[in-house]
């Protein structure tokens, strides 16, 4: 222990010099403590990746920062509570939570970084693992779970234990660990194909296109934790700033004084931009809402900053839950003169203010009567009638990255550092805010830790970084706290639905009447009808689709947005039409139905799955029974997104466009794509990507970006390849093309030789997308709230799927385990099969964690929000993932040239419904909420 | 936190505890909740006083008991060979937290640390237990918290699932309180003052746990966790139980319920029935119908009656 250290004689208070610390007990000596102040750095020695090292730390700092500020930033922050486990690291041999873990406390300690593990040309046999079961997606979890897994990996081998550990063993080890993408059921595999020192199997199910499955482009620096994401990124200079949000659910601001801020050692400025932006300033909605911005020298001067802004707030009634927002006198979260100003929730189109309904905080949205008053009738008739009410819980995306920025100017240019899912338009808007051209301002998104429809659009902070980088001359990082993050990330709107269908006796539904209300926060736009009106297209219907406002923060698009509710409560009603009825599930839907795709992909689910299991083990603790739901989502087109290829006379290519690689997998359908229509190796490939500089690509929403980017890589490939054959015939006069090359006479040249004749190093090629050629059900359009900057179109294609949940259910304890789901998907022609699958598993984990675990809570009396941490929030663990099948069913009419479709929403839809029907044949019982808490089961039970 | 002190001996360090933790002062062993509670903004100790060091860590067994220092990891004690002997230990320590909290978090802090309600662990909120007037989960989000002795004050449940086990096996532990090394049978520790919002254990304020000591004669016995999630989750209800038997007749039961009331507590009811009868399928579904008797549920917590009952049959009948 270092220099800075005072030692006291109690009482004295006198400083005597530095003594070491006395190990042994010695009951007669004077009280002389140690006392370390918490404003003077000390020095820790420890061993770091096998050096010796001193830290220069003060005594409050965790372990997992005081080694992110030494550049090792591979040890991730996420929770700071010490459930996520992304700061896993070493301390003798044993993983620790780096964000609970004091580093004066680590005096002597040996301690091992992700840095310290391996590397991308010496990867441990975990990381090779997993990169080989492609257990990763956005990657941020990944250096945790390394870390986790590679000390299950010592265990084991000192044990001399051969062969695979058991699954329990494994998943007891990775508990401690949380992945938001879904990869649980991979890293099991990877962790015991690793211990046994076999070759990990890839994800299970049909492959498709094998001899292209390969690990993910970005899959080593991901595993070594070299990947750099915004919270990574470290200037020197930098300020840091931290927001200063309202703790009432409603109220007004009567006054901000920002002078004791200001006296906090080392806060440079307070900003109130996110407060003074709104019309009817200092009106505050909901807890979280941003007021001020405080800048400081380092982020603990920041967060003491914002917490000596002072603020007097006039408190007004509030309303957060659905039943006292509907209440008669409920006080107004937007009054009628301000509904011009409500946020949208979702992706949907704003429609114009005069097209809006408003009754107190209810906003009408959709109305749909195919022919009135016959529902009524319809759903009365003769035949089966089902009717089921079901609350869905407000879900919270939750990503593992929080939301953040980093902005610096350089006198002519801003650079924002972002994890985004829409380049385009947050550099396009900020270049509005700040009155700069839109080529001055460049937004970087290299990797982005969880995004599912939280990191779209320009966000405050990006606003208030650029000015005060603009301002100061310095860079500016404002990363949101964990509770911050949770409280403003994004969430997925709670419903309450009424959904009545009326069904002939052979099963097949002629009328359905759905009333859905959808808890948007304070934002309106969510509709969660959509897969009602897409299933049932022919069907007589009502359909009343409504938005409760509350004092809540705004929901925004998470993944196939209003769909997953709305299949909760649809895929029950068709399950109990065809219980009534004693049909197979699946033959009552192909009964009502004449879409091509749907008829193709639940008759390759019939024949592919096995008996539907009803009440197993009736009478028993365990019961276990089989559920199905369906689902289906369009296929979005961005026409305007282009790609350039850059080749090389050295046979090496970059191929670059400003798309984004949020885990699903971007960067590696470029690079297979050009692979394969140029027969370069990999190696030769180089993809760049999360660059608003690059040439225009696409926004990463509505599943778009395969089916976005796949036509232009081609159209590109096919370019350049007319320029290798022009090369070819300067080179070697006559010749002919074929797919894989020249014919020279009768001898093939192929299209990596030909790169030498190129007649410019490099060449240059732009690959545009261009229109679907049989048109489009909606042209492209700017209409949509994401699509506000690149126009999307919505094809004249679907995509379908099915889930086939093998559920068990525990009467004792009241839990329901998923043991398997076999996904049946629609997806075109697949161009990264790995990867592909990788991401269907991660919509169905996603789609369970809803299911039965996920609900943020709100204390109902002061309109604060409880679930600030994983502790409060419950997420899907490794113990709890159930093996995942995913079959593709090339299903389309793919109307774009590459066939390409996506899946990213298709795959998340469908789960929780079937694993809800799954309970019902179980158990005979209808779980009529998510999630599935042991309460509400066990209610439904009795 | 303004200081972070380090004493030259344990009695110094107790005493220093003593004189300054009605002020705010507390103990810093493995860290893991009071590090939590400092950086979410809940707790500010004054000083903050380091005691690992000095802390015994031995995991040892002896006339009947298994004595483990206050200091030992969860992790270690877990996976000692000693603690084979006694699986309901063993399994209620594998299922506390993650691994990696079980490698910094010690005996005594699992003993020690503070309830988990969310009411409790927001800093803009002022429950009960931090200067409130009403317990803001009573009338709020409580299906985590309390099913019995619900009638009054606090509802957050104690979160010490070794204290569980520990009330299953019968047991005690060892505290310095000022300068006295002092035993309490954990039996009687349970019984905490309701009306008191922070009293966690009927222990004195100031001691510090220095071991603690569980039976490890030969019993039926085991743990089990009922919670929404598999592994790394709190329990919803948790149940640790230890049966002796005679002639194939249960002579000896004790019944442990956790993550039910202020203080894990014996499922009294449930004992009596067991005893002086066979462990057949019959007695099991008998026992378990009392394991509730005297429920007090919370609107939120109903459910928790029916899981007291299903938890303590699925274990029984694991264990028989």
């Amino acid at each position: 222990m270092g220099v800075n250290r005072r030692s006291f004689l109690k009482g004295a208070g006198a400083a005597i010099g530095a003594a070491s610390v006395a190990r042994a007990e010695d009951e007669n000596a004077p009280d002389k403590a140690d006392v370390l102040d918490v404003d003077e750095p000390v020095e820790v020695r420890i061993d770091l990746n096998n050096a010796p090292c001193t830290l220069r730390v003060l005594p409050d700092t965790p372990i997992a920062h005081a080694v992110r500020e030494l550049g090792l930033t591979g040890t991730k922050l996420s929770c700071e509570g010490g459930a996520c486990g992304a700061c896993t690291l070493h301390a003798d041999g044993a993983p620790r939570s780096g964000c609970l873990t004091l580093a004066v406390e680590l005096e002597g300690a040996r301690l091992t970084t992700i840095e310290g593990v391996g590397s991308p040309d010496a990867l441990h046999p975990i990381q090779r693992a997993i990169l080989e079961t492609d257990a990763l997606q956005c990657g941020f979890c990944t250096p945790g779970f390394v870390m986790a897994a590679v000390a299950f990996f010592d265990r084991w081998k000192a044990q001399g234990l051969a062969g695979r550990p058991p699954r329990d063993d494994v998943a007891q080890a990775l508990a401690g660990n949380l992945c938001r993408c879904g990869c649980q059921p991979a890293l099991l595999e990877a962790v015991a194909a690793a211990c046994a020192g076999e070759r990990a199997r890839a994800p299970g199910g049909a492959v498709v296109h094998e001899e292209r499955a390969l690990p993910r482009v970005d899959g080593p620096e991901k595993v070594c934790g070299r990947a750099r994401y915004t919270v990574d990124v470290q200037m020197p200079r930098m300020l840091h700033g931290a927001f200063v949000r309202s703790k009432v659910p409603h109220g007004v601001i009567q006054r901000i004084d920002t002078a004791r801020a200001k006296r906090v050692p080392g806060v440079v400025d307070v900003d109130l931009w996110p407060i003074a932006r709104d019309k009817g300033w200092g009106k505050l909605r909901f807890v979280g809402q941003p007021i001020a911005v405080v800048l400081a020298e380092n982020e603990a001067a920041a967060r003491a900053g914002a917490r000596a802004v002072d603020i007097d707030v006039a408190q007004l009634p509030f309303v957060v839950e659905h039943r006292d927002a509907l209440a008669a006198n409920a006080p107004l979260v937007w009054a009628p003169e301000e509904r011009g100003d409500v946020p949208a929730a979702g992706e949907s189109p704003k429609e114009p203010e005069f097209l809006r309904r408003w009754e107190g905080n209810v906003r009408r949205g959709l109305v749909f009567e195919k022919e009135p008053g016959e529902h009524e009738r319809a759903v009365h008739d003769d035949g089966v009638r089902v009717e089921l009410h079901v609350h869905t819980e407000v879900q919270m995306h939750a990503t593992l990255e929080r939301h953040g920025c980093v902005a610096s100017w350089d006198g002519a240019e801003l650079t924002l550092h972002t994890g985004t899912q829409t380049l385009d338009m947050v550099a396009s808007d900020l270049a509005e805010h700040l009155e700069l051209p839109r080529a001055k301002v460049r937004v970087l998104s290299e990797h982005t830790g969880g995004a599912f429809g939280s990191k779209a659009g320009l966000r405050p902070e990006h606003v208030v970084a650029a000015r005060a980088s603009m301002r100061w001359r310095r860079p500016v990082r404002i990363i949101h706290s964990f509770a911050d993050h949770l409280l403003v990330g994004g969430n997925r709107p709670g419903t309450n639905q009424r959904l009545r269908v009326g069904a002939s006796l052979d099963g097949r539904v002629r009328a359905v009447e759905h009333h859905s209300q959808s808890m948007c926060g304070i934002a309106v736009g969510e509709r969660s009808t959509g897969l009602t009106t897409d299933h049932l297209p022919r069907q007589t219907r009502a359909i009343v689709d409504e938005n409760v406002v509350t004092h809540t923060a705004p929901a925004c698009a998470f993944r196939a947005p209003g769909f997953p509710p709305n299949c909760f409560s649809l895929e029950q009603a068709v399950d109990e039409v065809a219980a009534r009825v004693k049909r197979h599930p699946l033959v009552v839907r192909l009964a009502g139905d004449d879409d091509d795709v749907r008829r193709k992909v639940y008759r390759v689910a019939i024949e592919k799955m096995g008996p539907v299991r009803e009440r197993a083990g009736t009478g028993h603790r365990f019961m276990r029974g089989t559920g199905i739901a369906t689902a289906e989502w369009w296929v979005l087109a961005a026409p305007s997104c282009t790609v350039e290829l850059r080749a090389h006379r050295t046979g090496h290519v970059e191929v670059s466009t400003a798309i984004h690689d949020l885990g699903q997998g971007a960067r590696t359908v470029l690079l297979n794509l050009v692979h394969d229509e140029l027969g370069l190796p990999k190696g030769q490939i180089h993809t760049r990507v999360g660059d608003s500089r690059l040439v225009p690509g696409t926004g990463a929403f509505g599943s778009l970006t395969t089916p976005s980017v796949a036509p232009p890589t081609l159209a590109a490939c096919a370019q350049l390849r007319a320029l290798l054959v022009k090369g070819a015939r300067r080179m070697h006069g006559d010749c002919r093309e074929t797919p894989t090359g020249v014919l020279v006479g009768r001898k093939l040249v192929p299209w990596r030789e030909l790169f030498v004749a190129l007649d410019a190093d490099p060449v240059v090629v732009l690959g545009r997308r261009g229109d679907d050629p049989d048109g489009y059900k909606l042209p492209p359009t700017r209409l949509g709230a994401l699509a506000a900057v690149t126009p999307v179109a919505i094809s004249q294609d679907i995509v379908a799927s099915v889930q086939v949940a093998d559920v068990e259910v525990d009467r004792h304890l009241g839990r329901v385990r998923v043991r398997k789901i076999d996904v049946f998907l629609d997806a075109g022609r697949i161009a990264s099969p790995v990867t592909a699958r990788t991401q269907v598993v991660g919509g169905v984990i996603q789609g369970m964690s809803r299911a039965l675990y996920e609900a943020r809570q709100v204390g109902a009396r002061s309109g604060v929000p409880l679930s600030r941490s994983f502790d409060a929030y419950a997420i899907l663990g490794v113990a709890d993932a159930p093996e995942v099948e995913v079959h593709f069913v090339e299903a389309s009419r793919t109307h774009n040239p590459a066939g390409a479709l996506g899946l990213g929403e298709n795959s998340t839809i469908a789960t929780c419904a079937a694993i809800a029907n799954g309970v019902y044949r179980a158990t005979g019982r209808r779980v009529m909420q998510t999630p599935v808490t042991p309460a509400h089961l066990l209610e439904v039970l009795a | 936190m303004k200081h972070l002190v380090t004493h030259k001996s344990i009695l110094e360090a107790t005493r220093a505890y003593a004189q300054a933790a009605d002020d705010g002062a507390e103990l810093l062993a493995g860290g893991t909740d009071v590090v939590d509670r400092m950086r979410q903004g809940i707790s500010s100790p004054e000083p903050l006083i380091r005691i690992l060091r000095h802390l015994p860590d031995t995991i040892e067994a002896e006339d009947g008991f298994i004595r483990i220092g206050a200091g030992a990891r969860l992790c270690d004690v877990a996976t000692h060979q000693t603690v084979r002997a006694v699986p309901a230990l063993e399994e209620a320590l594998l299922h506390t937290a993650t691994p990696q909290i079980r490698a910094g978090a010690t005996i005594g802090g699992a003993i020690r640390q503070r309830v988990r309600c969310h009411y409790f662990r927001h800093p803009d909120l002022q429950c009960l237990r931090r200067g409130g007037n009403s317990c803001l989960a009573r009338g709020g989000h409580h299906e985590s918290h309390a099913v019995f002795d619900t009638e009054a004050g606090c509802v957050a449940v104690h979160p010490s699932t070794l204290l569980t086990a520990m009330l299953a096996l019968g047991g005690s532990l060892t505290c310095l309180v000022d300068k006295e090394t002092k035993t309490f049978l954990v039996d009687d520790l349970v019984g905490v003052d309701l009306r008191d919002p922070h009293s966690d254990l009927a222990l004195p304020a100031h001691a510090v746990i220095t071991r603690i000591e569980v039976r490890n004669t030969p019993s039926r016995q085991g743990y089990l966790r009922a919670s929404p999630r598999e592994l790394a989750d709190w329990a919803a209800v948790e149940v640790a139980a230890s049966l002796r038997e005679d002639a194939g007749r249960v002579v000896g039961a004790r019944i442990a319920l956790g993550a039910v009331a202020r203080a894990p507590r014996r499922a009294t009811a449930a004992e009596a029935a067991l005893i002086g009868k066979p462990l057949t399928a019959s007695s099991i579904v008998e026992a378990a119908a009392r394991a509730a008797d005297g429920a007090q549920p919370l609107p939120g917590t109903r459910y928790k009656v029916q899981l007291v009952e299903g938890a303590v049959r699925a274990l029984l009948e694991r264990i028989a």
